[in-house]
Order: structure tokens, then sequence, then C-alpha cells
């Protein structure tokens, strides 16, 4: 119908010509606003209001059961369960044993990720880049309590890692109940991500420039270092910041592998809202700690790795 | 002396034979093409010479010396990619200086090549940009330069000329070569533009299903073509398949299966009795009445086509056969119009037996 129109206007005079062309833009400047909605209303139900929400019940004050019969909280403004979460008891529980979980496993993970993704992205037969992106998506599926209860079984006191050590005459180690445990289930989990993500950004890097690189003398590790490593940044800072995210919201893996001597942030929150002791607003001022650490530590290194790139477009 | 030899290369990708038993040598200084149809192996030939490729069978020297084992970076070649393959983390300056780094030569030294070579290719400005800021002339330039500034043994170019402009591309085949001739460095070739191989090349060699189909220069391959392949892959040619009936001093005369009669200079080597004559349509000439001149053919005018400097005339001949004239454009130039029956001649001289 448009076209029709505009097809009619060319033959009237250019004022005529000028106050329908503003219809038409104001018509089509509302299109994309109008085409956004649907996303704006979804975001705004199920995040913009439970989050406000969560972040003032962070501020009232938590009342102990049965001190006002039926309720948990009283809507007032304090500040004391940010007050209470920054003592060493929750600092040394939660927040940095998080912190140090969050970068061993992403770094971990990136590290055991890079050289998958690589042959991932470098194989040329379509069959075997199918077999390995099921066996990715596989690993992704499996549910978090089957993946948790296996790293149970194989990091336990008399499991099959622990014997393993022993057999090749090292100690034993305590793998549940410590960081490290929990660090080598995490690093595990965020695996199949980083691949995926890796791969496709590795995928981009002109193979060509690898052959280049070898013709004007550059032996395979040179290479690696000088062009293909350097030119994987972008796909690296991404995997970082996926993994960095995904890592700081673990709740089974700590809960299960940690046995309660080891705890992360997600615990601190599962157990104040749906534990033994309930305390909304405390756990709600721990969400809104855990939401600002995650998004400063993910933004503060992808900005420090961005300032790397110089060369993108 | 030799810079370049190829002795028996073999190579076979799963079902498919990439390269079938070929031998090749290449003078110093000189520029070479590898010309042929895409998957006719030059592509391979050409990353077997880099190192990029290992041939399943035969033998490689580079200056002399076997290089079978010797891997890609210490062949000290020089490598240009359709794509450029420059590095787009890096600057002009960083790319040019890539190898030379490796090399461990000093910086100054180092500066003053880059300034050298991008003097070379007029684009002394550019230094400090990086790939994604050049255009794309400019790209292909710095990707030659990069490849030539490490000095060395031979420069390999594959196809670096097929992701530009048509006018570009001219442009940069004179530049090309003239590049290649100032600092005197031998040259592989691939394309499969003849126009590139032709224009280019000191000699050029036509592959085909892996084998090198005749090798020689420009004029030779154009104007003597060996075999039917090269004939019709190298230009346009009027191919006619026929028997020899009769073989003098001078000429041979042949009758083809269409029925005509037709009489070559004899080939300097010894042929079969069934033969293939061709002849180029710019050596047709078209004739209102039955012209007194050997190798005539009758047939009506079936299509033509106007191409500037010469016309193209499609003859239909009474068997159905096919021959095409180009005819080169003057102001009296005599025309002829669709569906006329007209003569088509040429000297003997002008056409080949293979």
């Amino acid at each position: 119908m448009h076209s029709h129109m505009r097809f009619v206007n060319i033959r009237r005079s250019t004022i005529q010509k000028r106050k329908v062309k503003k219809v038409f833009l104001t018509k089509s400047n509302l299109t994309p606003y109008l085409l956004l909605a649907p996303v704006v209303l979804l975001l705004v139900i199920f995040f913009l209001i439970p989050g406000l929400t969560q972040l003032s019940l962070s501020f009232y004050k938590y009342l102990p059961p049965g001190a006002v019969i039926g309720k948990l909280y009283e809507p007032t403004f304090t500040l004391e369960n940010y007050i209470r979460y920054f003592t060493p008891t929750y600092l040394n529980g939660y927040f940095w044993p998080t912190i140090r979980i969050m970068f061993a496993s992403t770094a971990i993970a990136l590290i055991l990720s890079y050289p998958v993704a690589y042959s991932i992205a470098r194989t040329t037969s379509c069959k075997l880049k199918k077999i390995f992106m099921a066996i990715i998506i596989a690993a992704i599926l499996v549910g978090p309590v089957v993946r948790v209860y296996s790293w149970l079984i194989i990091l336990g006191k008399e499991g099959p890692l622990n014997s393993l050590l022993v057999f090749f005459g090292f100690g034993r180690i305590n793998f549940l109940g410590s960081e490290l445990g929990i660090i080598i289930g995490t690093s595990q989990f965020l695996l199949a991500y980083l691949i995926l993500v890796l791969s496709s950004s590795i995928q981009n890097i002109n193979p060509a420039c690898e052959d280049a690189a070898r013709s004007l003398g550059a032996n395979n590790v040179h290479t690696f270092l000088r062009i293909t490593l350097p030119q994987s940044l972008p796909g690296i800072i991404s995997a970082v910041v996926l993994g960095l995210t995904l890592s700081a919201t673990m709740l089974e893996t700590p809960m299960v592998l940690g046995f309660g001597i080891v705890q992360m942030q997600g615990n601190l929150i599962y157990n104040t809202s749906l534990g033994s002791v309930v305390n909304l607003p405390f756990s709600s001022a721990a969400s809104v700690v855990l939401i600002i650490m995650a998004l400063t530590i993910s933004y503060g290194v992808s900005y420090l790795l961005k300032s790397q790139i110089k060369w993108a477009k | 002396m030799l810079d370049l030899e190829l002795k028996g290369i073999v190579k076979q990708y799963d079902r498919l034979l990439a390269v079938d038993e070929l031998t090749l040598s290449v003078n110093s200084g000189e520029f070479l093409t590898l010309l042929g149809p895409s998957g006719c192996g030059k592509t391979t030939v050409l990353r077997s010479i880099a190192g990029l490729e290992k041939p399943d069978k035969g033998e490689i020297f580079i200056k002399g010396k076997l290089v079978n084992d010797t891997p890609v970076y210490k062949r000290n070649i020089g490598l240009v990619f359709q794509n450029y393959a420059l590095f787009p983390h890096l600057t002009v300056f960083e790319n040019l200086a890539f190898g030379l780094k490796i090399r461990k030569i000093p910086t100054p030294e180092i500066k003053e090549r880059v300034k050298k070579h991008l003097d070379l290719i007029r684009l002394p400005e550019i230094q400090d940009r990086y790939p994604h800021q050049l255009s794309g002339g400019q790209q292909q330039r710095v990707a030659l330069i990069r490849s030539v500034i490490i000095e060395p043994a031979l420069l390999l170019l594959d196809e670096p000329l097929s992701n530009l402009d048509l006018k570009l591309r001219v442009l940069m085949r004179v530049e090309l070569t003239k590049i290649q001739k100032e600092l005197g460095i031998t040259t592989i070739f691939v394309t499969h533009d003849q126009g590139e191989a032709m224009s280019m090349s000191d000699r050029v060699a036509v592959m085909n299903a892996g084998k090198i189909r005749q090798i020689g220069t420009p004029r030779e391959i154009y104007d003597h073509p060996q075999n039917r392949f090269v004939a019709e892959f190298i230009g346009e040619s009027n191919v006619f398949n026929g028997k020899i009936i009769e073989k003098n001093q001078f000429e041979t005369t042949v009758k083809t299966d269409s029925d005509l009669t037709l009489v070559v200079v004899n080939p300097e080597k010894e042929t079969q009795e069934n033969v293939s004559i061709t002849v180029r349509p710019e050596a047709v000439k078209l004739y209102k009445q039955v012209p007194s001149s050997k190798n005539v053919a009758q047939g009506y005018v079936e299509t033509i086509e106007n191409l500037g400097p010469y016309t193209k005339y499609h003859l239909r001949l009474k068997d159905g056969s096919k021959i095409i004239a180009n005819l080169s454009y003057s102001k009296d130039t005599f025309t002829y119009k669709i569906g006329e029956l007209v003569f088509a001649y040429w000297e003997p001289g002008e056409c080949t037996l293979i």
C-alpha cells in the first residue's frame, strides 16, 4: 500500500510530497520500537521488576521468626545487611573463595579448551566437526546433579583419581571439601562453553595467515604466539567473561564437592533464602553483592584485555 | 642456472589424483606461470614447492638443494595468497618487518628495507596503518613486498590478482611484472586467467588433470598448441577432426569428418593418421564469392556478436558443424547479415595440426 501511495504522490506538487514523506518517516521511525516491544516487556517483567524488588529487599530490616507473626522482614531502609556481609566471617567464608574459584577455574578451563577449540576450528572434515560439536553439546546437556556426583566419585578419598596418584607414587589429596575439588568440577563445567565460544572465534582467523607466517620463516611456536594467539584475543575475551560469570554463580558443585567446608556465594544465598535459617533481606544483599562483583570483574578483565586490541575495525 | 626443479611429483587426495608425475624446471630470474582450470592441480604444485603440502612421490630442488624434508619456515620462500593473508593485528610496518625480525636483522636495517620496499610500490606513507585501513589494491601490493622483503629464493604467487576488480587487475599485471623484473626474482605464478598468464609470463605451463600439457613462451603456446586441450583452453579455436589423405614436402592435406579438405603446413613432429586441425578465429576470413584459396568452408551466418575492436561471426556449415570468425573492426570492413551464405577461408600457415 505504501508503495502505491508513493507512486501516486510522485505526480503531485513538491509541498504535498514533503508532507506525505513526513508521515512515512514517523511511521517508519516507530516500527523499530514496536518490534522491540515484546523483548522489552519480557525483560521488564522477568528481570527489571524482580531485580528492583531484590534490591529494595536488601535494604529492609530482618525480623527473626516469631518477632512479628507472619512477617519475615520490615520494609524500612537499613544498611545492616550489607554491614553484616562485609565482615571477615562472610568475606573469608564466601566472598574471597568465590573470587579465587572463579579465576582459577576460568584460567584452567581456558588453557584446556583452547587446543580443543583450535583443532575443531581447523578440522576440514565436516563430518568430524559435527561429531565434535555433538559431544560438546552432550556435555552441556548433562544435568548438574549427574555431573557433580560423578566428580564426587572420581575425586573421593578412595576414588579413581586418588588411586591413580597412589599408583604413581604420589600421596593422596583431599579434593573433597577443598577449593581444589570445586575448581576441578567448575572448570570441567566451563570447558564445553568455552570450547564453543573459542572455536567459533578461531574459525574467523584466516588459516592463510599462519601459512604466510611460516613462509616468512616463523616456526610453529612463533606462528602460534605471534599470529594465531593475538588474533584469537577477541574470542578469549568472550570466553573469559563467560567463564567468570558462569563460575560466579555455581551452586551444586560447591554444595556437593565442598562438603560444607568450602562454600561459594551461591551457597550463602541458597542457605539464607531456602535453607534452615531464612533471612531474605540478607540473602538479597548477598545476591546484590554477587551481581555487582561478577559484573565488575568481568567488565574489568575484558576492559584490560580489550586494551590490547588496537587493530579491530 | 635452475632455481627450481620438480621431478616426478605425485600428490593424491583420497580418490583424486591432484598432481600426476609432474616434472618442471625454472630458470633463474624467470617468470613462470602455471595456468589451468580450477582443480587442475596447479595450487597443489605451488603449495608443494612452498612446503605447505607434502607430495607423495617426487623430488623438489630449490637452487639445486633437495628440500623435500625441509619445513616451510626454512625454505626461504616468498608466498602471496589470493586473500593476501596480511596479519590483521599488525601494522603495515610490523607485517613487513615480521620476516626480517625472525632473521635477526638489526632494527635500523629493517626500517631502511621497509622504507625502500614501500617506495617500490609507491606507498611510502602507509606504514602505520592496519591492513583493514587499506584498499584491496594496496593490501595486494603490501602482501607482495612482504614476501619479497625477505629476499626469498623463490616468489610464489597463488592467484594474487583474482580478488581485485577488472581495472585494477590489469594495472597490477603491469606493476607486478615490473617489480618482478626490477628485483630479478624467480617467480612461479598460479592463475586460471589466461590474460594474466599471456601478458605477464616468460613461460607458461598449461596444466590439466595434474599434468603439464604444454610448456613454452606465451607466443608458442598461442600459435602452436600441441594438443586439443591447450588449443581450446587458450583463446578460442576452431577444431576439425579428420584423416591425413596426402602429404608432400611442405604441406599435409586432411579430409575432415565434416567433409572439408584442409591444407596445413607440415608440423615439426610426426603425427598419426587421425588428426585435429585448429585455427584461431582471428585467422579466419570471410568472403561473399568463392575465394581462390585453400581451406575454404561454406556456411551461413548464424549469430553476430559486436565486441568493439572486432566482430565475432558464428557460421553454421552444411553438416551442422560450426566455424567462428573474428573480423577486426575498421570503418570499411565489409559486414555480413544473419542468414547470409558466406565463404570462410584461411591460409595453410595459420592452422596447426595436432
